[in-house]
Parts: structure tokens; C-alpha cells; sequence
């Protein structure tokens, strides 16, 4: 393996190879940060620049642009609240009180050296679960994925924008939204109203540009402004700041890179579902869980990990199964058979050297990213302080304009703008904009996970597969976690205070 | 109108929206209907208990939520934060009125997706900042013209030229090529 992992590396160090990662990184950055246009037309618009030149430069290219998407996205979550692609959307949670803080910068630094430490620890994990990755890639089934979208949907317990009540109520309706279209299981058209044009349902993209960028723009207009008045909020955070923290949570680090490397792996769970189990774990897991969601740093580290190890992951199912991980691998797999590779589990015997090669590639095009995003940080960070004059008919103009290149459909400016209006109103009245996405992205996994569970192992398939009663029970503890710590720190409080009253008696 | 009742709209609105996925969802198939049914009528539980909770608080506290009360996690839990912070309007004091800025604000992107509907989106693009510029008076009328100008050229670079999308033409497209 020693062999492969050294010949992956080398067949990369040439001059074209290079060229082109840097080429995709930087073109994979700025569509990123276009909302609406995530990694997938990113690739899309790559393929045909695939063919003639060498393979490693061909995937460099790809891979770079691909890797490039994530952290682009990630920073209009962080400055904007605007998430670039679904997968970013839990960055908004913690990164943009951030940025509203004066610690953008700080925010930006912490989220590239996470998505840094997320690539490199995932890579290795990687090399190292090569071996035992199979078995349990095929021991995973349907019930599992169901249970690991369930475990995502806890994140709405543990994180509250507005009410908790209100926030529930919110995620049942992002979750009806996603009903909305051609039912996958039955082929039943619902909620359509017999138009053709919702028969595909509502693209999440659009959504979200709607229900955080439209709406943070009217709320723009309607408060007055910039996003940060650095006459009343000053800067007060460098990059460092940011990378620092990044390497002081080391430990949240590796788990938020493992779980990345464990969903990416899964196919068809998708990168949306790690970033929003990776902020879960995060709050479950943290000294300060109620620091979360107003501007907790782990809540910027914990996702970018995760999504910068999924793409490692990603490429296991992707290149041993033909089988790709999210949306991104899709494409992917598309452009490996037009360059000859042929996906199977022929990949991780005979041609382990390419599949190493790969992995270095998502940890060089995951460096280039952070060196170029540590050095544009500063620059970004000053982006939220523009007039809201100048910052509404240009942030409107790309949205629109967005939402329409999303699909190429004119009905998607319409729905954009509905959704923008609804989420002025949710934010206006305190119904959670996170948790009603949350329930969009998370609703097709669950119908359809449970769909398959009943018809495969019958109505009581929690408790007939040992592995899905392992994640429930999972489940379950960590979402009462949280409270159980609430209450035994209450219980403390009040001991400590009745020992003083004693004390105070007794003096 | 009091803050009580437009979260009492609300709230209504959300109610009939549910009654009416259950009564959608009522006429398809069994296994169709198995998901969006419980998850409506669940909604609508909630929803309901949120209308009755919120009716029977002082307007000062309907910021605080009835999960919180029964789980006892508005002193330390996540999701104290946002809960008690009431907005802005409704509180007692002198309320700022909202609501011209409001309808301002949905004039203003209803009417550029007008204009996208009608002429395009590179066409409103330049007449929809252009036109900011100049009424917002951010800029003299030559600078916006210039910025208006130049952003509407790197959003037509970008999205036509490179990414290569087929942009849209409007409404007034079939009128023009039938005056042609």
C-alpha cells in the first residue's frame, strides 16, 4: 500500500497537473461563492475540458474546482448568512454571529484551517480504513441512512434560532415543502396542483437563496446599515485568531473529520446531512453548548472538518461501487468513465496507486484552499461593512440571476422570491429559517430510507437490526445529553447556593 | 395591529396551510400519504399548542416558549439565546414603525422580479441598480451609471459569456419579434 500511496503522489508533481489544481481551486472558489451555483455546475462546466490533456491533470482540475466550491460557500455563510450550497448551510448557525460580532476574519481563518485539518485527517483515515471500508460499507443499509438523517433532524432540539416550539413547527413545514413533486417511491405527483414546473419540486438551492439571502437583503433594507458598522463593531480578530482555534479543538477536529470520512463513504447520504450532523455533534459534545449559535467557534470548525473530509470519503463508494457519494461524485463518476477509469472494486486492489492519488489530490487542492483563503480573508471580512445602498441591488441582482442559472428556469426567480419572502416573515416572527431548511434537505432521505426499511426488513426494523438499534439508542443519548448536563449543572447551582446560605446561617 | 395578534395570524395561517396538506394528502395512495400525514398532523399539534400557549401570555412574554418552560432550559439550554430577545416592534416603550419600511421593502423585490419577468434578468439588473443608485442618491449619477455599467458587464461576462447560461428574455420578447 506503502507503493501506492508514494505513486499517487508522485504521478501528481508535474508542471500541468499543478497548473491545473491551482486553475480549479481558484475557478471552484469563485463559483462558490456565487449562491446557487454549488459544486455540481461547478463541475459540470469542467467536463468538457477534461479530454486530451493528461488524467492526473484532468482530475486535478476537477478535483481542485470541486474542493474550491466548498470553501467558496462557506464564506458567503460565514459573512452573509447566505449559504453558498446546502452542505454550508450549518455554517450560517455559528459564522455569521460571528462576523455580526466583529470576528469575521477569526471565522473565516477557523473555517479554511478546518476544512484543512478535515481533508488532511480524513485522507489519512482514509489510507488507514481502506482495508476494513468494504465490509461495512456493505453492511450499512437503508435503515442506517434513515438513522443517520434522523440523527441529523436532532440538531433542531439542540439549536434554537428562535422558539424551540416555533422552530419544530418550522422544520414539519420545510419538511412538507420537500414533499412538494414526483413522490420517488410511488410516483405520485403531490402538492403540484398540476403544474409541470413543481412536478421536480423545489430546488433547494433556490430555497435557500430565497429564504437567507433575499431575506437578509430585505431585513438589509428594513433596518438600515451595513451588515457590521465598524464604527459600532471594530474588527477585533485575525486569521490567527482563527487557526489557532482550529488546532486548539483538535479533538472535535478529528471526530468532525471522521464522521465527514464515515458519511462521505456512505453513499448517498450526501455532504448536506454531514455538515448538520457535524454541528449536532459539535453542540452535544461541547464545554459551552450554549454558546452555540451565538457566534461559538467550534460551530464554524465542526462542520468545515466534516465537509472537508466527505470529499475523501466520497470517492470510496464512487470509485469501488460506481456508486457516487453525494451530488458532486455524480458528476465525477461521469467524467472518471470518460477518462477510462472504471469504477469498481478492482479500484482498491490493482488500482490503489490512482485512488492515492485522488486522496493527495483533496488534500493538496484542500491546502490550496486554505493558504489562498487565510490570504483573502481579510479582504473578505470587509465585504459585510458595505452600505446596504450599494450591498441590495447587487446582492438581489446575483441572487436573482442565481436562482435562474440554477436550472435554467424563470419559475425558480419566482419561487426565490416567495421563499425570500417567506423567510423576511419567519425571521420576523421567530420561526427558525435553519431548522425549516433542515427539514427540507433532510425530509426526501428520511421518506425515502423509511420507504425501503419497511418493505426490506418489515415494521419493526429498528429493533430487528442490531446495528440501526445501536444508532437509535445513539440517538437518543446524545440528543438528552444536553439535557441532562442542563440539569445537573442546575442541581449544582442549587447546592452551591444553599451550602452559601448555610454558611452565611452559621456565620 | 398588536404584536399578539399578528402572531395570532400567523399562527392561523399556518394551521389552514396543514389542514390542507392533510386534506391533499388524503387522496393519495396509503403509502404516498404515510409520511406527510403524521408530519402535518403533528405540525398541526403543535401549532395548535403554540396558539393556545401564546394566548394565554402577556404580550411581554411571548417571547418565552412553552418547551422551554416544561424543559427548563431557558437559564442555560441552547436556544435561550435568541428566545429572550423580544424584536424590536411590540415591545413597550415607543415601537419603531416598521411596516412602511416593510412594504417598501417587498415593493422593491416584487417589482425587480417584475422586471426580470418582463425584460430579462440582464436588462433589470442595469435598470434595477442603476435605478437604486440614483434614487438612493448613494452616488452622483455619473458614478452610478459607471457602477451600474460595470457590474452589469461582469454579471453578463460571468453567467452568459462563461459559465454559459441561456438567459431568459422576457415577455416583451414575443411582442418585439411580432412588431419586427
Amino acid at each position: 500500500m506503502l507503493d501506492a500511496i508514494v505513486g499517487g503522489l508522485v504521478v501528481l508533481l508535474t508542471p500541468q497537473a499543478m497548473a491545473f489544481l491551482l486553475i480549479g481551486v481558484v475557478y471552484g472558489l469563485m463559483i462558490g461563492i456565487l449562491p446557487g451555483l454549488g459544486g455540481i455546475v461547478a463541475l459540470a462546466l469542467l467536463l468538457p475540458f477534461t479530454y486530451g490533456f493528461e488524467v492526473a491533470a484532468t482530475l486535478a482540475l476537477l478535483l481542485g474546482g470541486h474542493i474550491g466550491t466548498i470553501w467558496g460557500s462557506s464564506v458567503t455563510s460565514i459573512l452573509f448568512n447566505v449559504p453558498g450550497a446546502a452542505k454550508s448551510l450549518a455554517l450560517c448557525f455559528d459564522g455569521y454571529p460571528m462576523t455580526k460580532r466583529g470576528e469575521a476574519t477569526r471565522a473565516l481563518g477557523a473555517s479554511a484551517m478546518g476544512a484543512l485539518l478535515g481533508g488532511v485527517f480524513g485522507a489519512v483515515f482514509l489510507a488507514i480504513s481502506i482495508p476494513i471500508v468494504r465490509p461495512i460499507m456493505l453492511a450499512l443499509g437503508p435503515s442506517e441512512y434513515l438513522m443517520m438523517a434522523v440523527w441529523g433532524l436532532t440538531i433542531i432540539a439542540t439549536f434554537s434560532e428562535g422558539s424551540l416550539l416555533k422552530g419544530m413547527i418550522a422544520a414539519v413545514l420545510g419538511v412538507l415543502i420537500a414533499f412538494i413533486g414526483m413522490d420517488i417511491v410511488t410516483a405520485t405527483p403531490r402538492f403540484t396542483f398540476d403544474s409541470e414546473f413543481l412536478m421536480d419540486g423545489v430546488s433547494f438551492p433556490v430555497a435557500m437563496i430565497g429564504m437567507f439571502a433575499i431575506a437578509e437583503m430585505m431585513k438589509l433594507y428594513v433596518k438600515g446599515g451595513a451588515i457590521v458598522d465598524r464604527s459600532v463593531v471594530k474588527e477585533t480578530s485575525t486569521v490567527l485568531d482563527g487557526v489557532r482555534d482550529a488546532f486548539r479543538h483538535w479533538g472535535l477536529v478529528m471526530r468532525s473529520s471522521l464522521l465527514g470520512l464515515w458519511i462521505g463513504v456512505l453513499p448517498g447520504v450526501g455532504a448536506s446531512v454531514g455538515g448538520l450532523a457535524a454541528y449536532a455533534q459539535a453542540a452535544q459534545t461541547s464545554k459551552n453548548p450554549d454558546q452555540f449559535g451565538k457566534g461559538n467557534v467550534e460551530g464554524v470548525i465542526a462542520p468545515d472538518a466534516t465537509l472537508g473530509a466527505n470529499e475523501g470519503g466520497g470517492l470510496m463508494p464512487t470509485l469501488a461501487f460506481g456508486i457516487p457519494g453525494g451530488e458532486g461524485m455524480a458528476i465525477l463518476l461521469v467524467a472518471f468513465i470518460g477518462l477510462g477509469i472504471v469504477p469498481g472494486p478492482e479500484m482498491l486492489t490493482k488500482n490503489l496507486d490512482l485512488v492515492f492519488s485522488m486522496v493527495w489530490l483533496v488534500v493538496l487542492a484542500n491546502l490550496l484552499v486554505t493558504l489562498i483563503g487565510l490570504g483573502v480573508a481579510p479582504y473578505l471580512a470587509r465585504l459585510p461593512t458595505l452600505h446596504p445602498n450599494v450591498m441590495v441591488p447587487l446582492v438581489l441582482s446575483v441572487c436573482l440571476i442565481g436562482a435562474f442559472a440554477t436550472r435554467g428556469l424563470i419559475e425558480d426567480v419566482i419561487v426565490a422570491v416567495g421563499f425570500g419572502i417567506l423567510g423576511y416573515f419567519m425571521d420576523k416572527y421567530h420561526y427558525s429559517r435553519a431548522n425549516f431548511v433542515i427539514g427540507m434537505v433532510l425530509a426526501t432521505m428520511i421518506e425515502r430510507n423509511l420507504h425501503i426499511s419497511l418493505t426490506l426488513y418489515g415494521d419493526y426494523f429498528i429493533f430487528t437490526r442490531p446495528v440501526t438499534l445501536a444508532m437509535f439508542v445513539f440517538i437518543i443519548i446524545t440528543t438528552a445529553l444536553p439535557f441532562i448536563r442542563s440539569r445537573r449543572r442546575r442541581r449544582a447551582q442549587r447546592e452551591a447556593i444553599s451550602a452559601q446560605r448555610a454558611e452565611g446561617r452559621a456565620t | 395591529m398588536s404584536r399578539k395578534v399578528q402572531e395570532n395570524l400567523i399562527v392561523g395561517l399556518i394551521i389552514l396551510v396543514l389542514l390542507g396538506v392533510i386534506y391533499l394528502s388524503l387522496g393519495y395512495g396509503p403509502r404516498a400519504r404515510m409520511v406527510p400525514i403524521p408530519v402535518a398532523a403533528f405540525g398541526l399539534l403543535l401549532a395548535i399548542v403554540q396558539l393556545i400557549w401564546q394566548n394565554l401570555r402577556a404580550t411581554e412574554e411571548l417571547y418565552v416558549d412553552l418547551l422551554e418552560v416544561l424543559t427548563k432550559r431557558g437559564d442555560s439550554g441552547p436556544g435561550s439565546g435568541a428566545t429572550a430577545e423580544p424584536p424590536a416592534a411590540g415591545t413597550k416603550g415607543a415601537p419603531p414603525r416598521l411596516w412602511p419600511k416593510e412594504l417598501a421593502a417587498l415593493g422593491l423585490v416584487l417589482s425587480f422580479l417584475g422586471l426580470v419577468l418582463l425584460i430579462g434578468p440582464i436588462p433589470s439588473i442595469f435598470i434595477f441598480t442603476g435605478g437604486y443608485f440614483l434614487v438612493s442618491r448613494h452616488y452622483s449619477w455619473p458614478k452610478a451609471l459607471g457602477y451600474t455599467l460595470f457590474f452589469t458587464i461582469a454579471v453578463y461576462l460571468l453567467f452568459v459569456i462563461a459559465l454559459e447560461i441561456q438567459l431568459y428574455h422576457g415577455l416583451i420578447e414575443p411582442l418585439i419579434d411580432y412588431f419586427r
